[in-house]
């Protein structure tokens, strides 16, 4: 049995763990192109790409390494990252190839932790380790 | 492990919060008695009186953060109760009580040890509900005290 859980794994942005993660979220989409006739019965699908995308929701802690660098990410424009890696246990890992920084967020609430969000698109392909 | 547990250690802040609850560090009462041994309001003598009880109570912990890539990975709820009563020769308590409701939230809630040690502390309730005293008032102010300690040395 492999089953994973969380009390094991962590996201690495350029060779450092993020702390403080709440949730991450791999995701891999193929692409589809369709060309129906009309008045066809089926879908006629056609297979273009695949590409994979990280979320990851984490209580905000700004004097974090991780997250001070995806802050500075965006204040700056640099928002392309050599490396970020996923891993699901404590070596297996997706990833370890270069990925954009496309979205971050920080929320506030009264009652609980702050939380930063963010979300990552790789730039090339996914593997599996 | 070196040192005290965190636990233990939130109660040395506490304790020593309801200790400096004096009109001299700006509080509306001067404590008397603070204690860790619960005592019956009769067994007091009336100089004893403002008396504080704290003690730490039921704890609910649960994880903090994923644990591969954070510390400090567990998060515990402690449950303080501070225990209060006050005396009146003339049954008048309620400038007395509702000052020193005032005053242990106060110490609490601007404690700078405590807040070195926690993440979070709220006053969660005030519970009123040992009766019509003559004389005294008695009553528990519940705090709830969310701190976070590493899974591998135990809060």
């Amino acid at each position: 049995m492999a089953i994973r859980h969380s009390m094991e794994g962590h996201m690495d942005v350029e060779g450092t763990s993020m702390a403080e993660i709440a949730d991450i979220t791999l995701n891999i989409n193929s692409g589809v192109a369709e060309a129906n006739k009309i008045g066809g019965t089926w879908t006629r699908s056609t297979y273009l790409s695949r590409k994979a995308s990280v979320s990851v929701t984490a209580n905000y802690d700004p004097a974090d390494t991780v997250q001070a660098a995806l802050i500075t990410g965006f204040t700056t424009g640099d928002v392309e990252f050599s490396d970020l890696t996923f891993y699901d246990n404590a070596s297996a890992y997706f990833g370890g190839q270069s990925a954009i920084l496309t979205s971050a967020s920080i929320t506030k609430s009264y009652g609980g932790y702050d939380k930063f969000a963010c979300s990552f698109d790789y730039k090339e392909t996914l593997t599996y380790a | 492990m070196a040192g005290e547990s965190v636990r233990h250690q939130i109660m040395d802040a506490v304790i020593a919060a309801l200790t400096a609850i004096t009109t001299t560090n700006g509080y509306k009462t001067t404590v008397v008695t603070v204690s860790e041994n619960l005592r019956h309001w009769e067994e007091l003598n009336f100089d004893e009186f403002p008396a504080i009880f704290p003690i730490d109570a039921d704890e609910m912990k649960q994880m903090g953060a994923i644990f591969g890539g954070t510390t400090n990975d567990m998060e515990g709820h402690l449950t303080v109760i501070v225990t209060c009563m006050v005396h009146s020769h003339t049954n008048d308590t309620r400038t007395a009580r509702t000052n020193l409701i005032r005053d242990v939230e106060k110490a609490i809630m601007a404690n700078s040890t405590l807040a070195g040690l926690d993440i979070m502390t709220l006053p969660r309730r005030v519970v009123t509900d040992k009766g019509n005293i003559p004389n005294y008032s008695v009553w528990d102010q519940e705090f709830e005290i969310i701190y976070r300690y590493n899974s591998s040395n135990g809060g």
